[in-house]
């Protein structure tokens, strides 16, 4: 009878020899000219019914806008090589590349574009409708020139249209049938989807009538969603990445197994959203209160593992946007905080409500914080599927833990966080100055030598007058396998030209 | 095929075909109210929890009027019944309607992630069968030994463990302490057999936990009443194997317990696979559904419902069957 508990273990055995000696290898390590690139796959691979903002990365590979950002976050001629605005900025016409197409052999004019981006403006599903609002009208001029009337002046078309805003979709691809592009774009950039399957990885290769095809020296990518933290560096090893997004808690171990590891300043910036028309957040002094309680760095080295840039205003360090004056406006100061506070007639402290729709653990930790300075948070817990409906629309929270995912136009980007009708404040009222220096900016050429200051100006004035919080930027953060050559990290949608895979 | 009319239903209950039939229309009967229900009620707790597709899909872009629009596009401006009726017309022509958020056909999702979760179940239910069956052997063969008792106070302790529990502590020990598996993730069997394979392992032990500690304790049961039966006796004295009694008499009477037990596992096993996914970011139909959940994307969440009760339905009328087939006398035709 022993036979069987010997029968057990030599199955155990087995069973355990078997998986261990074919363990997590496995894969192919980089081959030239072939890229295995781990990116969360998108909600869709049509720009106009994507429903996330980290889509642009992947969506970047598979078309191309009138412009693009270069690294640096500015806008550069992509399928259009150059514009011109009117007199007085309510008009912009773009002039095209000539003898363009797209992926499907649409040729890619001024007609096209109109009709791409009036899909964007009008379709009931689109969710690009609000930013491309500003569009009243659009000419064609000719085959290679189209005319974009504007509702107001704004020099920030340019930018705006960079992204998944401004995208351009084959015509034929969406007139035929727009639902099937969420799964088989069909777009003008660099590479062409051959294969997708959602929730695990997408094939594509590259595109040859792409206008910039000369600096694309990737064959071939394979898209697939990172695998969990724990074994994404086991992933690189087994060569199953060459490029992969990793969370902060990985970065030492893809430096130890030999990977480059790249911190790449983003857009992205976490927020606490305030209605200021609410008690006590009506009082410019309890806000301030707030921001010198809070300990940012502490709150990254906890929330991030130490990736993150403490800030206190909306464009990360390197963006144009960046305003150097403002970034030690609010010290870790627990003690001014309570003067503040006394001086807004709380001596004995105050209890605030901040509603969170995100469970890592940052409510607590800012609840902990605040609490030294007498600030007693009292959390309220919502769904992340009742985030947009609760904070933005009903704008039932007064004090919500947001993040803002950022906008390729700055003008934009200020009209949401501080804009009189701006989604994340709360309160949907704007001093007259905040106003002034957010028009400022979009009416002020993105090429004139002035355009910097005015965008720091309308930075600082937003900043120091409205109650929006900013806790951190962080990061997107890449390991690199040593067969990729010349990587570029790029601000704003993620770009492949001029990257090798040389094999390793 | 008999069809019960009224004159011949007393008659027709003594024959089997019959019963069976009657029992898979009543099973039938009872999977179509439940879906009906519970349907409906997902329907509903979107309808109350106040959230509109629109609303989430936009977010920082969720103006009013582009809500408006976005609800119109995916006719969530209708009302709750008409939106129900209209998805339920569809569903029993096969259209399970696409993904708010996404504009994925819901049945493309899950043909994706069917396979994903069904080897995850299937390799869990293998474990319990094999590893529960070896040991409800080993302990019903030799009760109230040291053998015995060791298992069942292993079994005991191990079915009280959660499956993210038993996950959690399986990956510190075999991924991070070891080494020796990946600690989640999944590669399609493309990827070569042992490479599958090694990312199931673990959450397939994990979700099976359960199960197999089940298994052990009823077939130990039921072997132990079923070798003091006379006719074990009668099978000894006339000198038939212990191998021949044990798998030709004494299983397949005691399997029956353990059997039914399987039965009733089946849809644990699928509510737990959800679970055990999240732990080990397996991307199946567990993943699908807590995503679908999280975001409210109702028509997702409906598809999954569907085919979860689908499977539960046909594994239970699949061990019924076993059931019926296992007892020796069933093939005498008297029960």
């Amino acid at each position: 009878m022993n036979r069987f508990k010997l029968k057990v273990l030599a199955l155990v055995t087995a069973v355990v020899a078997l998986v261990s000696a074919c363990g997590v290898a496995g894969a192919t390590s980089s081959t030239p000219g072939h890229l295995n690139w781990g990116w969360v796959l998108p909600t869709s691979w049509d720009p106009v019914s994507s429903t996330a903002g980290t889509d642009v990365h992947a969506l970047s590979m598979v078309y191309s806008g009138l412009t693009k950002l270069d690294p640096a976050g500015k806008a550069v001629p992509d399928a259009a090589e150059s514009w011109e605005y009117n007199d007085d900025g309510t008009a912009v016409t773009f002039t095209l590349r000539p003898d363009q197409t797209f992926q499907d052999g649409t040729v890619l004019d001024a007609a096209a574009v109109k009709a791409s981006l009036e899909r964007g403006r009008d379709a009931e599903y689109s969710t690009k409708r609000a930013q491309l609002e500003v569009i009243e009208s659009i000419d064609v001029l000719s085959p290679t020139e189209v005319q974009l009337n504007l509702s107001r002046p704004d020099y920030q078309i340019p930018d705006l249209l960079s992204g998944l805003t401004g995208f351009l979709v084959s015509p034929t691809a969406f007139e035929a049938d727009a639902e099937a592009l969420a799964t088989q774009p069909v777009g003008s950039g660099p590479f062409e989807v051959t294969s997708y399957t959602p929730g695990s990885e997408a094939e594509l290769k590259k595109f040859d009538g792409y206008w910039n095809a000369d600096h694309i020296f990737i064959d071939s990518i394979t898209h697939k969603e990172p695998a969990d933290a724990a074994v994404i560096v086991a992933g690189l090893q087994s060569g199953q990445y060459d490029v992969v997004e990793i969370p902060p808690s990985q970065v030492e171990a893809a430096e130890a197994a030999g990977f480059d590891v790249e911190v790449n300043p983003a857009l992205t910036v976490r927020t606490l959203d305030v209605n200021n028309t609410v008690a006590p957040f009506d009082d410019p002094k309890v806000m301030e209160a707030i921001n010198y309680a809070l300990d940012r760095q502490a709150l990254i080295d906890t929330s991030a593992f130490g990736y993150g840039e403490p800030t206190v205003q909306p464009f990360p360090e390197g963006h144009i946007g960046y305003n150097p004056d403002i970034a030690d406006l609010y010290p870790h100061d627990i003690k001014k905080a309570k003067e503040l506070l006394a001086e807004a007639g709380y001596p004995d402290g105050i209890e605030i409500p901040l509603t969170t729709y995100d469970t890592s653990g940052l409510a607590e930790q800012i609840q902990a914080q605040l609490l030294e300075a007498g600030i007693k948070v009292d959390i309220k817990t919502i769904t992340r599927a009742q985030a947009s409906q609760t904070i933005y629309i009903k704008r039932d929270a007064p004090l919500a833990l947001d993040y803002f995912a950022g906008r390729e136009s700055p003008a934009q980007a200020l009209e949401v966080l501080f804009g009189p009708d701006g989604l994340m404040n709360l309160g949907r009222n704007a001093p007259e100055e905040v106003s002034a220096g957010i028009n400022a900016v979009s009416t002020t050429p993105t090429d004139d030598p002035s355009y910097e200051q005015v965008l720091h100006d309308a930075v600082d004035t937003a900043v120091t007058s409205m109650p929006n919080v900013f806790l951190f930027a962080w990061p997107r953060i890449f390991a690199i396998s040593p067969g990729v050559k010349d990587f570029t990290p790029y601000i704003g949608p993620h770009r492949w030209e001029d990257v090798k895979v040389v094999g390793s | 095929m008999t069809t019960a009319t009224v004159q011949n239903t007393t008659s027709a209950a003594r024959r089997p075909v019959s019963r069976t039939l009657i029992a898979a229309a009543k099973g039938l009967g009872t999977v179509v109210t439940v879906l009906l229900l519970a349907s409906f009620a997902t329907f509903a707790m979107g309808a109350i929890a106040g959230s509109s597709p629109g609303a989430v899909a936009l977010g920082s872009d969720a103006t009013p009027e582009a809500i408006a629009a976005f609800d119109a596009s995916v006719g969530f401006d209708r009302p709750l019944l008409v939106r129900y009726f209209d998805w339920l017309g569809s569903a029993l022509t096969g259209d399970l309607g696409t993904s708010w958020f996404t504009g994925i056909p819901v049945t493309d999702s899950l043909a994706d992630r069917l396979p994903v979760s069904l080897a995850l179940a299937g390799f869990a239910l293998l474990i319990a069968i094999v590893v529960g069956g070896l040991a409800g052997v080993i302990a019903g063969t030799r009760p109230r030994s040291a053998v015995d008792r060791g298992i069942t106070l292993v079994s005991g302790a191990l079915s009280t463990l959660p499956p993210f529990v038993a996950g959690i502590a399986l990956i510190v020990i075999f991924s991070v302490g070891l080494g020796w598996m990946p600690s989640g993730g999944y590669m399609s069997i493309d990827a070569g057999f042992g490479t599958w394979l090694s990312f199931l392992v673990l959450p397939a032990i994990a979700l099976s936990l359960d199960a197999a500690c089940e298994i052990t304790r009823q077939l130990r049961t039921g072997i132990v009443a079923a070798m003091e039966e006379n006719y074990v006796t009668g099978a000894v004295v006339r000198g038939l194997t212990p191998r021949r009694i044990m798998f030709g008499h004494v299983l397949r009477n005691a399997a029956g317990p353990a059997l039914a037990v399987i039965g009733l596992h089946i849809p644990r096993l699928i509510g737990g696979a959800v679970v055990t996914e999240a732990v080990f970011v397996l991307p199946g139909i567990g993943d699908l559904a807590r995503d679908g959940a999280m975001q409210g994307d109702v028509p997702v969440v409906q598809g999954v419902l569907l085919v979860a009760l689908a499977l539960v339905l046909i594994c239970n009328a699949a061990v019924n069957v076993l059931l019926e087939r296992l007892r020796p006398s069933s093939s005498r035709g008297d029960s």
